[in-house]
């Protein structure tokens, strides 16, 4: 029942992972629109878990299906949108499709062909997933974007990919739009240097995770990757988040593992050895002293109470 | 019908108009054109034009400032969009593909322009944006300047060398202000000559030019709050901050810190 995890990371190579067409028009790794349909999926179509490096956004304009993103299920049905952030842990399932569309961009598309467009990202919040619910006629609208961008995608006009972006950013607006009612804040100045951290942050687990490297970084590393002093960073993040980075960086390993431990069933030797502990003990000891429960009961306890057939204890977005 | 313009209007920002079935004729200090179904054509802040139309059945006409395009949609405009400021008319009649996918976008801006939403500005930016790639797209791939004649023109030359000069700045590449004698040098002639120029093609003086400049820049740096004030300043090439803020408040009728204010609210 538990889906595969896998250390593939680009769209490309997860179309090829899942033995998928990959058309000839998806010629980059950093962009590609699919119309979800032509991709002849066997249904029911349950998808491996995937860590992408890459935006995506996924719309439904007739179809089913539930996305899970790290920890959060979203129940996606027709005129649903989805919007999911890079570094989570993803996968899908489709019980029924009928017209949907998958579009994903990585940060550095945006910042090569509009770069204006790194703003409205960060506007986007901080959640990993966004789902969003929208009237037919505006459904609409949004399929045609779709289209354009699909038509942009497959022919060799000039300046195709800053048309592209600039259908990508209305689709943020639009779905912004719909998310929020009241006007959102303003950035303040610090908020980009502790953006930054945190993408930073997801970014190493990531690599982690696909075996790029075993090392987590510490507050010294990511001070010297945004050229800041370590006090200077440790300050405006603990200011502006209330956490401090050690705890940041705790609290992300220890969601790793329990991530781990919970939905897949690698021996407890190799999740140690993926995070750089050396001695099983000390990796008993560290998850015990931040959870309280050893990891073996932790995984023991998480698989008595998983029913068969549920999506084990998530909690459950209905949009 | 038929109307005409007034004799040398001038407007305050950018527009564009896009001709699906009209007739008239739209004329520059340089240059005059007639319009036909297809015509796309547009001006600049304080271009001298006029206008007659013989009659109008379908004509779209957008006017948007430099300001607000950089502002919801992050556009440098003539970074990204040059001809807007070097040219003033389509080189060749639009074809009908190209119109209906051109007034398609139109009909949107003007259908979000109803609604009523926070992001409103953002998206109807957004949709200026396209309409200008699209534009950009059909007609200038590889565009980077006009097409020489024998005579240089110095009031383009000028305005190329304004903005190239105030991105630079910007982006901190220079920091030095730039002054009306070099602005001259630059094209190879005397101060007194690209003054008289520039105020008799334009209807402004060069430091006017200088100023509104400047005011754009500063106001576009104020709102990313990610420098100072006093950072601005300095990149804009003011010796003193308190120069500069004298030089805004008497341009805008407020103070940086007001703006930064008043645009974070």
């Amino acid at each position: 029942m538990k889906p595969p995890l896998t250390t593939v990371r680009k769209f490309t190579d997860s179309l090829a992972f899942m033995e998928l067409p990959v058309f000839s028009y998806i010629d980059r790794n950093d962009f590609a629109i699919v119309k979800m349909e032509e991709l002849g999926m066997p249904l029911p179509y349950q998808t491996p878990v995937f860590r992408p490096d890459h935006f995506s956004i996924i719309i439904i304009p007739d179809g089913v299906a539930s996305y899970r993103v790290d920890d959060t299920v979203f129940k996606l049905c027709s005129n649903n949108v989805l919007f999911i952030r890079p570094d989570t842990f993803l996968s899908g399932k489709w019980s029924s499709l009928g017209k949907a569309y998958y579009i994903s961009f990585s940060n550095h598309f945006l910042l090569h062909h509009w770069p204006a467009g790194i703003d409205e990202i960060q506007k986007m919040g901080s959640k990993k997933g966004y789902a969003a619910w929208f009237e037919p006629n505006m459904i609409e609208n949004i399929e045609r974007i779709c289209l354009d961008m699909y038509d942009e995608a497959v022919c060799k006009t000039p300046y195709k990919y800053e048309v592209i972006a600039n259908l990508i950013l209305n689709l943020l607006l639009l779905i912004r739009q719909q998310q929020y009612t009241e006007k959102p804040v303003k950035a303040k100045k610090h908020n980009c240097y502790v953006a930054a951290f945190i993408g930073q942050m997801e970014n190493n687990f990531s690599r982690i995770i696909s075996g790029e490297t075993t090392a987590v970084l510490r507050i010294k590393d990511y001070a010297e990757m945004q050229n800041l002093n370590e006090g200077y960073l440790s300050k405006i993040v603990s200011n502006t988040t209330g956490k401090t980075v050690n705890q940041w960086i705790h609290e992300k390993l220890i969601n790793e593992i329990k991530y781990l431990l919970k939905n897949t069933n690698k021996p407890m030797r190799e999740i140690a050895t993926l995070y750089g502990f050396n001695d099983l003990n000390y990796f008993y000891n560290y998850f015990k002293r931040h959870t309280n429960n050893a990891p073996g009961y932790f995984r023991r306890y998480c698989n008595a109470i998983a029913k068969p057939g549920t999506d084990y204890r998530n909690i459950v977005v209905n949009v | 019908m038929p109307y005409g313009t007034p004799m040398w209007f001038r407007a305050n920002c950018f527009s564009l108009t896009l001709t699906i079935d009209a007739l008239g004729c739209y004329s520059t200090k340089t240059n005059t054109f007639a319009i036909k179904p297809g015509t796309l054509f547009f001006s600049r802040p304080n271009m001298h034009r006029q206008l007659e139309w013989q009659n109008i059945t379908e004509v779209y006409h957008l006017t948007f400032s430099e300001h607000f395009l950089a502002k919801y949609a992050g556009v440098a405009l003539f970074k990204t969009f040059p001809f807007l400021i070097l040219e003033s008319v389509v080189p060749r009649l639009a074809d009908t593909e190209v119109l209906t996918d051109l007034s398609k976008i139109c009909l949107q801006i003007g259908q979000v322009q109803k609604e009523n939403s926070h992001f409103k500005n953002n998206i109807i930016a957004n949709l200026l944006t396209r309409l200008l790639l699209r534009v950009k797209q059909h007609f200038w791939d590889g565009y980077t300047g006009p097409v020489k004649d024998k005579e240089p023109d110095i009031v383009m030359q000028f305005i190329k060398n304004l903005e190239q000069h105030y991105q630079q700045l910007q982006q901190g590449k220079a920091t030095l202000q730039l002054r009306v004698k070099d602005y001259a040098a630059m094209q190879g002639v005397h101060e007194n000559y690209l003054y008289t120029v520039i105020k008799e093609q334009t209807g402004k003086m060069v430091s006017h030019w200088i100023a509104e400049k400047t005011i754009l820049a500063a106001q576009s740096l104020l709102e990313d709050p990610s420098f100072t004030i006093k950072e601005i300043s300095y990149r804009l090439g003011f010796a003193y901050v308190s120069y500069f803020t004298t030089f805004f408040k008497k341009h805008t009728g407020f103070t940086p810190k007001d703006f930064r204010n008043k645009s974070n609210v």
